[in-house]
Order: C-alpha cells, then structure tokens, then sequence
C-alpha cells in the first residue's frame, strides 16, 4: 500500500480536567536520556460496532490526564528556560497541562477485519499512529499523540506514539490499560511517581558498550538511520516453539524459551552481517510489569567470544553471560552534561524482553482489542526485537531492522525453523 | 501618632456629619413628638376628650375625610410602578472538556499563526498580564487546530449553553415551560435565523402566546438590556414572569487572522451564559432573592470617538474581527461618568449629594482649580458587579470609584475563573457573593456593566431575603479556593 488510505485528519489537544501539574518541573535522568531519541508506538484493533464513541474517549482523556502530569507537560531546555532558578542542567519536563493531541481520521475502504487481512503489518505504523516526534519547536511539541481511526465496519483503530522519555513499553500499555478501566465505569488510579533515584557513585571507567554516544541531534528529537527501516512481525506457532526447545535444551543445560529466541535471531544475524558486526548485544528487562518508569529497566549486554557459533552455545551465553550496565550508563550520561546524545534500542542489536507485559489487558466495558501492534520508533542501524508474551496459539517477536537486513532475516529463520 | 489621631479624628467627623444630615428629618421630628408627647401627659385623657369634642367632628367630614384618604391612597398604589423581583438566576457551567489552560491556548496559537511570530509574542503578552486564570473555557470547535468553526457548532454551542442553563434554572425556581410570559435572550455575535428565543420556544414547548425577544449586536451590556425591557414588559403585564437569557457564542467569533488589536478577544473571550427569572407576582414576593430598585442606562453613541472604539470589521486579508481601540479606558471612563452623574441622585445619601452639591457649586463660582468630589459609592451599596471586561476595566473603576480590594474581589475572581463571559459575566460575579456568603437581607448591590456602542448600564438589586450559601451552581467545586491572589504577570 503506497498511498494513505486515512482521510479526513482532524487535530485537537486533550487537556487533564483540573489543574494537575501547577508548572512543576520534573527532570529527567540520566536513564530518561539514555532512551530520548526512541518513541513507543503501539496499535489496538477494535472490530465491530462499540457501545462508545469516540468523543467518549476523548471525554475519558480528560479524566485519564488528571493522573499523568507529566505525560501533559511539555520539555524545556535549560538553555532557554524562563526560570533561572530550577537549577537543572539536563533538560525536564515542565507540567504546564498542555496536554496531548488527538488526531481523529476514518478510513474508508477498509473495514478492521479486512485491513487486519492484509499481509504486511508495517501499514499499522505506518498510517494509523500519526508520525509524532519532539522538536523543532520543543517548547510547544506534545509527548504524546492519540489517533483513532474509525473503520467502514464501525470499528475503530487507536494508534498511540509514546515518548520513550516518559516510560517504556510497560508504561505506554499501562497508560492504555487505565484508559480501558475509566471508560468501564471504574474509578481513577493514583499514579505513584517514581522518587528520584540516588545519585550513587560507580567506580567504573569504562565505557558502556549497551548504548551508543552521538552528536547532539539539536531541537529535533529523532535519529536519522543511515538506511531505510522495515518492520516485520513474526509469529512462532506453539509447535514451532516446542520443537526449537527441544532441538536446543539439553537435559543438563535447560534454556529458557526466551534465550533460545534470542540465539536463534542472534545467529540469523550473525550469518547475515557477518561476525565482526554482531559480537555484542543488549538486553533490555525491567523490573516491573507495570508503570515502568526508565529507571526500573535494566540494561545488559552479552559479548559473544569468537568461539561459540552454535544456537544452544549461544543460548547458553546468554543465559549465564549477561552483564548489567545500568551503573556505566548513568556514569556516562551524567559525565557528558548534555553535550552530545545517545541512543540505546539499535546501537547494538537491541532484544527486549516483554514476556510480562499483557498488551490485551486493555479492556472497554469487557471488549478486549482484536489486535495489538508495538514497535519503537527512532531505532538505531543494528535494529530492535521486540519478544512478547506467549498467547492460546502463537509467539510474537516484532522486529525492526534495516530493509536489506529484514529481507534476508525472513529466509535466515524460516530454515532454522524447519 | 499625631498623623493617625487626626485622621481618626476626621473620620469621626464624617461620621457625625452623615448620620446628621442623612437622619435630618428624623432628627428634626424628635423634639416635635417630644413637645407634644409632654402636652398629652400634662394634659391627662379627660382633657383630651373635651378638646377632641370641640372641634365639631360631624358624620359627614369624617366620611369625606375618609373617602379622601382611601381615594389618594389607591391613586398612589395604582399609579406605582410594579415591582419586579428577580425570583432566582443560574449561570452555566462549561464541562471539563472545554478547558483551556494557558499553556494549551498559547500552543494553539502558535501552531495557527506559525507565520506571524510577532503576533503570537503579543498574544503571549497579553494572556501573562490578562488576569485569567487555568480553567477558563473555550467551545469545542475551537479546540481544533485549525479551530473548526461551522454554523452547525455555533447552534450546537447555543444549544449546550443555552439549555443547560434553562434546565438549571428550572430545577431552582421550580418554573414550569409552560408557563414563561416573557422571553428575553440577548447574544451579541452570533443571530442566526430562525433566532435562539426560537430556539428555546421550539425545544421546550412554550406557549403560542408568549412574548419573546431576541437582542443582538447590543455588547457586553446588554444584559442589563434585557433586564430593562422585562421590567418595562411587567409593567404592562400584570401577574406576569419573565426569563431573560443572557449568553455569548464564542464559536462564530473567534478571529482567524493575525492583526494584532483584534487579537484581544480572542484572549479574554470564553464560554459563558446565564438564565435569569424576574416576576411581578405578589406572591413571589417571598422566594425571591432581589428585588429591582433602578436601572439606568446611558448611551455615548453620538460622540464619534466612542461610537468607532469598538468596531467589528474586516483586516486586510478578510478576516472578520472586533477591533479595540487604543484610547478604550478613556471612553470607558466618561461613560461611567455620564452613567454616574444619573444614578448618583438616586441612590446616594443626603449626606454624599450635598458634598458634591457644595463642591460643584464652589468649583463654579469660587475657584475652578478645587478637585472634583468623587461621591463615596461605598456608601450606597454593600456589593458590587463590575462586568469582567479585562483586568484593565476592572482596574480603572476601581481607581475611579475608589473601591477597596474586597469590593472589587468578585469581578477579579470571575475573570480569574471564567474569563470575560460577555453580558453573563455580572451574574458569576454575582453568584460569586453568594458562594462567599456575603449576601445578606437588605445589601444593595450595583451591577455595572459597559457594550460596545459605547453604553454603560447599570443596576441596582435589593437583597429581600439573606441568601443561604448555595450549593450548587457555578462556583460550588472551587469556592473553597478562592479568592485566590493573581499576580501582575503570569510566566508562561
């Protein structure tokens, strides 16, 4: 599908119904920075004729908005701030209750069923989220933008693209989730703001290898990739995954499902691009499932010696060889004060472990969504694999490369699969 | 010391000289009833009875006399003017999904007049320095970026303000559709055909006799228009109410283009309508919260200067929008003069009438260079409505006037909250002394407002009961808050 098939686009800004965030100002840390350049982007499927409309939703917004102050504040930089007094040196978020922006479209040739029909998954990033990013003009750019498309059907899409300052993929889906509870008639949740972390010394001096330094990308939030980047979803059948556990565990080195997906996308890439260009990857965990804030991941990486080549080798490596960086990170960015950037998905091959995260827990009046899509936005040339949880008939694993490198990838797992 | 015991001294001397002249009838009576109340007593009751004799009393002059009496006393209650009692009023409050904080307005326009970044610095000005506060309200075309002003969300606007207000206002007085007399509906800027007293008679059902009204163009006050011509209508009507709906539609009006003086309303402009009840019922006597003691209106139309300094016309490019013109207090204050030199006499207290009596005819003839006297409004009226027109409106009355903080805290509160809501804005203000529990049986309260034109009207309500703080209405979520203090500038 080249052309957009979304017409009639109307923006509005949502705002919290009361006055929340009284123009606090809430800083980033050096996690938040670590993850500036990324966007979560996300879409939930809603087939059919709802008993809700979208001004319910947007009505619902206002409510939902009263909880995250944050997420309706806008950046400031220290450079041009108002308030010479806030004494921060890293950029912050102002809480001004500026909110976020609706986008309202329709599509018209398409019902959900039909568009959910369709082969290639990357035209749910690339026409129903609205293609969001932070800056030129920061002062004014919202975090977080909404789009709900309405369907021929009557069913309606609702893209959400999620600054990767505000939280990770655990916060977009929780942020999600709470709009689902509001609009079921249950009462709004007090959203516990994470206390700012110690500002603990490490004695390290070495580099982090998990995220990459670049120079400083200026008012405009958004990395530029060498080369293109597609997307792909692929979906690992129940028996597909027995069976790669059972080609792979042996009895006295049981590997886990997860690490085995791992090795197995890890040594698709390592014939691809060849074995100086993969010797490293990240992994990115997190503490908890829910409202996850940058703080709460963990950021590890696994170096792989020349040696081990096999997928069980592999597995094993990562299982047992994985080396937690977040302390290096936090030195590293504090020590560069601003003046140059980083990017963390994409430095290296980047894995990210959603096994915890129940994308369908967003729930309207016990509608659950047909279908839901993450990805990231804003990822750097190694590209990112997004593993979600096991559902009743398939695996997703999302992944997000550079064109040539997915093409290839596609061929490289369907043999090892077999 | 000597400073502070001086003025302690002259405030006593004021004192003794209002209640002497203000209570000079009263006080000349007192050794009158004096005098003869001693001769009665010296005089015992056999000798009253023996004067009372000899002064012939017959049947007949004691008929006439009588019939006199009653015929003068029947002429003078006929020939009266009905009084008209405002029964109740409610004010509309926009929902949560209207809200515009500051930070949001300032980003809309913004991203609207991407090209005029000068326009939008001045835009940014004004909003820091306007006086309101985070929780004013747009309507929900103009949330959109482009705002999507169409005639149907203009009807829809109307409707969501108009009706809810209505329904408010039925809930309150207990007032049946069926039975409104006389309906008033004034709205400035927005007049569409069939027209919104149309509306109204339309959704609920009211009566094929009824008189209705639709005022448009009229500005800011012409909600004390409308109050002008229900309270001549009663006249004619006997046993009659009437609702007076009292509303502006933001959607129309809000000025797309970049020309910088009709930037202003589109800063200080918000949702607002109210919906009042008067009656001229006897029987309503007693639930009613006012009573009607005068009104007065005065017109500068016919000097140019002020007919031109509120202007709605097209820019350059064809947007239509209100053009304000510079010298605006100027004319503001002269109207309030003109305005003041009327009421003055109705409502001032001997004691205030004579001081500026002796001070206008001492400027005329002794020496011209005397200040004028400002009479003291305070001591009229306990409350007072100025329209929320902008903080620089509310500001020069004051100085003119001479008014202290408090009595000014319910126009500045209301422009806080709601913004300038045109000719609904005296009834939140209004609305407002209730909430606080100001409002007490026999107040007097002096709602003043100005319109495009240039007009200024005012009115003078009676308090005939003293008002339990409500607690419903507009400002029943937030009361607790206020008044809060509202900085010169706000930083954005």
């Amino acid at each position: 599908m080249e052309a957009s098939p979304v017409t009639g686009v109307r923006l509005s800004s949502v705002v919290p119904a009361s006055v929340v965030g009284e123009n606090k100002p809430r800083p980033l840390t050096p996690m938040d920075l670590a993850m500036k350049l990324h966007y979560v982007r996300a879409v939930y499927f809603l087939k059919g004729k709802r008993d809700f409309t979208v001004s319910d939703l947007k009505t619902t917004m206002f409510t939902l908005l009263q909880s995250y102050h944050h997420v309706s504040g806008r950046i400031r930089m220290p450079e041009n701030d108002n308030d010479p007094s806030s004494g921060l040196a890293l950029p912050y978020i102002r809480c001004n209750d500026s909110g976020i922006r609706i986008v309202e479209a329709n599509v018209e040739e398409f019902t959900v069923e039909k568009w959910l029909d369709l082969e290639d998954r990357s035209i749910d990033h690339r026409f129903l989220v609205y293609d969001h990013v932070l800056g030129p003009d920061l002062f004014f750019s919202p975090l977080v933008f909404l789009q709900i498309t309405q369907f021929k059907c009557g069913g309606f899409s609702i893209g959400l693209s999620w600054t990767h300052v505000l939280g990770d993929v655990f916060s977009a889906s929780t942020f999600m989730k709470t709009l689902g509870q509001l609009m079921s008639g249950h009462g709004l949740p007090e959203l516990v703001y994470p206390k700012t972390p110690e500002m603990t010394s490490h004695d390290h001096n070495d580099e982090a290898i998990s995220i990459k330094k670049i120079e400083s990308v200026g008012n405009c939030w958004l990395l530029a990739n060498k080369c293109k980047m597609g997307r792909y979803v692929f979906n690992f059948s129940l028996n597909q995954l027995d069976r790669l556990i059972a080609k792979y565990t042996t009895q006295d080195q049981p590997l886990s499902e997860i690490d085995i997906l791992y090795a197995l996308i890890w040594k698709s890439l390592l014939n691809i691009r060849g074995e100086t260009n993969t010797n490293v990857i990240t992994i990115c965990d997190s503490k908890r499932s829910t409202t996850c804030w940058n703080d709460d991941l963990v950021i590890s990486v696994v170096e792989r010696k020349d040696e081990m080549i096999g997928i069980s080798e592999l597995a094993a490596l990562i299982a047992g060889g994985k080396r937690e960086e977040n302390g290096v990170i936090k030195q590293m960015i504090k020590e560069d004060r601003g003046s140059s950037d980083f990017i963390t998905y994409g430095a290296n091959l980047t894995f990210v472990n959603l096994d915890m995260a129940d994308m369908y827990e967003f729930e309207i009046k016990g509608g659950k969504p047909d279908f839901v899509n993450y990805t990231i936005h804003g990822v750097g040339d190694k590209g990112v694999v997004l593993v979600f949880p096991k559902e009743k008939s398939a695996r997703i694993v999302s992944v997000v490369m550079p064109e040539e490198d997915l093409a290839k990838l596609k061929d490289e797992v369907t043999n090892m699969i077999m | 010391m000597s400073d502070i015991s001086s003025s302690v001294k002259l405030k006593y001397v004021k004192l003794g000289y209002q209640y002497l002249v203000n209570h000079f009838l009263t006080l000349l009576l007192i050794p009158f009833i004096a005098t003869v109340a001693i001769e009665l007593l010296r005089m015992g009751s056999q000798e009253i009875f023996t004067v009372l004799y000899s002064l012939h009393f017959e049947v007949l002059h004691i008929l006439c006399s009588s019939f006199l009496i009653i015929f003068v006393s029947t002429v003078y209650f006929m020939s009266k003017p009905r009084t008209v009692y405002l029964v109740d009023y409610s004010c509309y409050k926009p929902p949560v999904t209207c809200r515009v904080p500051f930070s949001s307005f300032m980003e809309h326009s913004r991203l609207i007049l991407k090209d005029n970044p000068k326009s939008v610095e001045f835009q940014m000005r004004i909003l820091e320095r306007s006086g309101l506060g985070e929780e004013t309200c747009l309507p929900p075309a103009i949330h959109y970026l482009p705002p999507a002003p169409t005639m149907e969300a203009a009807r829809n606007e109307a409707q969501m303000v108009i009706f809810t207000a209505m329904e408010d206002l039925f809930k309150k007085t207990g007032l049946k559709p069926k039975d409104i007399d006389i309906l008033i509906v004034n709205c400035s800027l927005f007049s569409p055909t069939p027209s919104l007293s149309a509306m109204i008679i339309n959704k609920y059902k009211l009566r094929s006799n009824i008189k209705s009204y639709n005022l448009s163009g009229m500005g800011c006050s012409a909600g004390l228009i409308s109050v002008d011509v229900a309270r001549d209508l009663l006249q004619v009507h006997p046993n009659s109410n009437a609702v007076i709906i009292s509303t502006e539609i933001i959607t129309p009006n809000y000025y797309k283009g970049n020309e910088r003086a009709m930037l202003l309303p589109n800063c200080l402009f918000r949702m607002g309508g109210a919906a009042v009840l008067l009656s001229n019922r006897r029987s309503d006597r007693w639930r009613a919260k006012y009573k009607l003691c005068h009104l007065v209106r005065t017109h500068q139309g016919a000097d140019d200067k002020a007919y031109y300094c509120v202007m709605e016309e097209e820019d350059k490019e064809g947007n239509v929008g209100i053009n304000l013109s510079k010298d605006l207090m100027t004319i503001a204050g002269e109207a309030l003069k003109a305005n003041i030199t009327t009421i003055g006499p109705l409502v001032l207290p001997a004691s205030e009438q004579l001081l500026f009596l002796s001070s206008l005819i001492g400027r005329k003839i002794f020496n011209p260079k005397w200040k004028p006297y400002i009479p003291d409004f305070k001591q009229a009226f306990e409350h007072f409505c100025i329209h929320a027109g902008g903080r620089a409106v509310i500001d020069e009355l004051q100085k003119s006037l001479q008014l202290s903080g408090e009595h000014v805290e319910a126009s500045r509160m209301t422009l806080h909250r709601f913004g300038n809501t045109s000719s609904s804005s005296l009834w939140y203000e209004l609305s407002y002394i209730e909430a606080q529990g100001r409002m007490k049986r026999s107040d007097r309260v002096w709602q003043i407002a100005f319109g495009s034109g240039f007009k200024c009207n005012s009115a003078v309500w009676k308090c005939i009961r003293t008002i339990k703080t409500p607690t419903d209405g507009p400002w029943s979520d937030c009361i607790e808050r206020y008044p809060v203090f509202i900085p010169e500038v706000v930083k954005l």
